[in-house]
């Protein structure tokens, strides 16, 4: 008996130690946040080509602390990469499918997208809903979506039709 | 005995209820469960016959769970597809962790039966 709960207790350790080790390995692609030079910001709206880096992962002239900027980030189909920036409030972020695997960026948690703002999916997404842009890409679709996050804060997304695809914007 | 019976019942009914809900939720919002399925089978079959085929292998398992025939095999079953949707989607941790419950209790179901059956 009392090997057994021993079992039962090393068990659940190795379960919680190797979810913890797991998490913690989520975080190692993280990415600093550097200015980008003029002309970056563009990206936003270049259409999905393969390769395509985040614009914040190339040195760049700090040029002002109150000029919005645009990061890309990557969707290749299983994952986004960088899985993790750093912005500014009012900066924007350019989710380029560069696969062709459709892609519905969204807020945690899946599937009720509830963490960015507090309104869930259902609510969000309607046709009728008049509140703030979610951070709810609200549709499947290869095409880039673009989201400026006007909330400080770490705000973790996914692809709502992969869900293991997952990344962070920290907003500072 | 009979405390020993509605134990045996409320761990079915628990277990069922795990696979019989979320086909019925698939079919109502199908795109909030179709990203719990791996990259690698989307594309075999359309989403849609994805889900369905799934959703009537859930339900296959929560009937024969519910019905208490040769409950450790379905037991089992339950046990190792609920242990896949945990591995495929160990960064949605904060929703499936009760997968890993759910999981251990379909196990410990499966081996009170064998305890059972060799007394």
């Amino acid at each position: 008996m009392k090997t057994s709960i021993a079992l039962g207790i090393v068990a659940v350790v190795i379960i919680i130690g190797g979810i913890a080790l797991y998490s913690s390995g989520n975080t190692q692609s993280k990415t600093s946040y550097a200015t980008p030079t003029t002309g970056t910001e563009t990206q936003a709206t270049a259409p999905a080509t393969a390769g395509t880096k985040a614009s914040n992962s190339e040195p760049g002239t700090q040029t002002g602390a109150s000029v919005p900027k645009t990061v890309t980030v990557t969707y290749d189909g299983s994952s986004y990469s960088p899985s993790v920036v750093n912005i500014r409030t009012g900066d924007t972020v350019a989710f380029v499918d560069a696969s062709a695997n459709p892609m519905w960026v969204a807020s945690g948690v899946h599937p009720t997208h509830t963490l960015y703002d507090g309104s869930d999916t259902s609510a969000h997404c309607a046709a009728d809903y008049a509140g703030p842009a979610p951070f709810d890409e609200c549709g499947a679709s290869t095409a880039t979506y673009t989201f400026t996050f006007t909330e400080a804060g770490t705000h973790p997304y996914h692809n709502h039709v992969n869900a293991a695809a997952t990344g962070k914007v920290v907003v500072e | 005995m009979a405390t020993s019976n509605v134990t045996n019942v409320l761990l079915r009914v628990a277990l069922a209820f795990a696979f019989l809900y979320p086909p019925v939720s698939a079919y109502l919002a199908p795109y909030d469960w179709i990203g719990y399925f791996p990259q690698f089978v989307h594309g075999i079959v359309s989403d849609t016959v994805l889900l369905s085929l799934w959703g009537l292998l859930e339900v296959g398992i929560g009937l024969w769970i519910l019905s208490g025939k040769r409950i450790a095999l379905p037991s089992v079953i339950a046990a190792i597809l609920l242990a896949l949707i945990v591995l495929f989607n160990l960064a949605q941790m904060e929703v499936v962790f009760r997968d890993v419950s759910l999981a251990l209790a379909a196990l410990a179901r499966a081996g009170a039966n064998r305890r059972t059956s060799m007394l």
